[in-house]
């Protein structure tokens, strides 16, 4: 009688279409995906792609976005790509406002590092009435984008324009996963030259 | 009332998936780079990317076009395009345009 009532119980704590094995295999392999998706969370293949052309290797390091302005929230991405017979780095990057102010500079601030570079338009579209999606590109030394990233501390970004200065700033933890990641990408491309 | 709750998962859980173009799919995991297209263009020095994403297979939002990913680093001449896809239990898929060019 009381083994019954033990059955009945044991039997009741998982639904009908499951016995304790399955359920068990299930959890396991929740258990396992979700680990290896940690173990698996530095893997930096999946930040970047590079291609073999005539000049050299090409590298391209998809879009950051983790660079916020405090006072708008507005985000600032930027892309980085690097031609490895060249000294220097492409960064493509956009920023939103509530209307056109083209960016006159773009400073690369870590610590008392200061790296300013020159943008060029790439182009201005209006998204909605209220949202402008500039779009920039400048140049820079690898070295010095080696140590904008290499910074311990998280940086700022920041653009002039023609009305005002905006300075955008990076969570301490969103930046020791991205400088990591970039800083790693940089050192493989640095290795490879 | 638990016949319905129980279809209604059913129904969540079949229909909605975030299925993503690809050259070979993963039910559970995807990350997949893959070629898209070849130009006869020579040189490439620049390099854009657009992405879309789908969320659930009910949501999907973005530009993934090879025009948008041109568009975003200045390119005219376009090389040849990759496209790279990512995609995590049907739950979440991102499909990602990269065109090299100058």
């Amino acid at each position: 009688m009381a083994n019954n009532t033990k059955e009945g119980v044991h039997r009741g704590a998982f639904p009908l279409f499951f016995n304790r094995g399955l359920y068990l295999a299930i959890l396991s392999f929740l258990v396992i995906f979700t680990t290896s998706f940690t173990v698996s969370g530095q893997k930096i293949s999946k930040y970047y792609t590079a291609a073999l052309i005539d000049s050299g290797m090409l590298y391209f390091i998809f879009p950051l976005d983790d660079f916020v302005d405090d006072v708008s929230k507005n985000r600032l991405i930027f892309d980085i790509s690097y031609l490895s017979s060249r000294d220097s780095a492409t960064v493509n990057f956009s920023y939103f406002l509530s209307s056109a102010h083209p960016a006159k500079a773009l400073t690369f601030k870590a610590g008392d590092r200061v790296t300013e570079c020159t943008p060029m338009k790439l182009f201005m579209d209006v998204e909605n009435h209220q949202k402008w999606h500039h779009r920039f590109t400048t140049t820079i030394y690898l070295s010095d984008l080696e140590q904008f990233f290499q910074s311990v501390m998280p940086p700022e970004i920041i653009i002039v324009t023609d009305d005002s200065l905006y300075t955008y700033r990076i969570k301490k933890h969103h930046w020791q996963k991205q400088g990591s990641i970039v800083m790693s990408i940089l050192q493989m491309i640095g290795a490879n030259s | 009332m638990k016949k319905l709750l129980v279809f209604l998962i059913g129904v969540f859980f079949l229909s909605g998936c975030a299925i993503v173009k690809a050259p070979l799919t993963g039910f559970i995991y995807s990350d997949v780079k893959a070629p898209f297209a070849v130009t006869s263009n020579t040189g490439a020095d620049r390099v854009g990317s657009a992405e879309a994403t789908s969320i659930l297979g009910i949501v999907a939002l973005g530009d993934a076009s090879i025009e948008a990913a041109a568009k975003s680093a200045g390119i005219t001449k376009i090389h040849h395009v990759d496209e790279h896809v990512t995609g995590i239990l049907g739950i979440y898929a991102k499909y990602k345009v990269v065109v090299y060019g100058e």
